[in-house]
């Protein structure tokens, strides 16, 4: 366990997620591929803040672990707009395909 | 044993990631996806950072995914379509919580043990900590704390945070509850 392998991993993660981002018709399904992508990207913290940078130097664990904890705010806060938003075009239109939501195609 | 016990839960986190993406089911999507998150906080727990851990399961696993499951069962109509679950399933589910309770369990008795000892007589911090890593690299709660409210750390981030959240909340029942004019 080293820091190239928590990268590998993380990069995995986020390469399925984005995928998942592209593919996926269902609004709610897209919001869960974006967690993935998050996901990633909270372990890029940790594990930098566990390993050190790319010097080899002394990682921060404060401000690694403080940064991720931020992350998971700001995603929170997302994620309830995000959901209210799914729920209100879900009672206007019955359905929740990204492709034919282009109200705002102009 | 580590390293092993590291490439399995890779294993078992890039799985579940693919089946988040691929699965038909948005129910079982979202299953898959709670169980990514739960593989990341053990993998946080493995690269010591205990605090981010805990806020993975509380705020991710507690509080987004439930979001994450209404908005599932609400949008999608496979609420009558769930068929109860056939014995071969129901004994396969008993005998997992069996093992898990019996794998706490005898955490819990280790734990017990490797504890008890260190708080009779403290100064001798013989076994318990891990010895092998430096110290240094590892966020303790306390040092997370000061830096979380120091004027000259991350005080400034907090509160906008607390702001955010607050702006997202008022703004999620602003935009999800039944408008007087606007719903069609």
């Amino acid at each position: 366990m080293n820091l190239t392998a928590c990268l590998a991993l993380s990069a995995a993660l986020f390469a399925i997620g984005a995928y998942g981002l592209v593919t996926r018709r269902n609004m709610i399904a897209a919001l869960m591929s974006l967690e993935l992508m998050v996901n990633a990207a909270l372990i890029n913290f940790v594990a930098f803040a566990r390993f050190g940078g790319p010097h080899h130097g002394h990682g921060d664990p404060e401000s690694g672990s403080l940064f991720a904890l931020f992350a998971v705010a700001v995603t929170a806060a997302e994620m309830a707009l995000a959901l209210a938003i799914v729920i209100a075009v879900h009672r206007q239109r019955r359905h929740l395909d990204i492709r034919e939501l282009d109200g705002l195609h102009g | 044993m580590r390293d092993l016990f590291f490439y399995a839960l890779c294993a078992v986190m890039l799985g579940l990631a693919i089946t988040t993406v691929l699965a038909r089911n948005l129910f079982r999507a979202a299953l898959a996806l709670l169980g990514v998150l739960l593989c990341t906080a053990i993998l946080f727990l493995l690269l010591r950072a205990e605090m981010v851990a805990l806020v993975q399961v509380m705020v991710y696993i507690g509080g987004i995914m439930i979001f994450v499951l209404y908005a599932v069962l609400l949008t999608s109509e496979l609420g009558g379509r769930m068929a109860s679950p056939s014995p071969l399933k129901i004994g396969a589910s008993v005998v997992v919580a069996a093992i898990a309770f019996g794998s706490l369990g005898v955490l819990a008795k280790r734990a017990g043990a490797s504890i008890e000892p260190a708080s009779v007589s403290a100064p001798t911090a013989s076994g318990s900590s891990a010895p092998a890593d430096g110290e240094a690299n590892i966020a303790s709660l306390k040092n997370l704390g000061a830096r979380l409210l120091d004027p000259h750390g991350f005080l400034i981030p907090f509160e906008l945070v607390s702001v955010l959240l607050l702006a997202a909340m008022v703004g999620a029942i602003a935009v999800a509850r039944e408008g007087k004019g606007d719903a069609a």
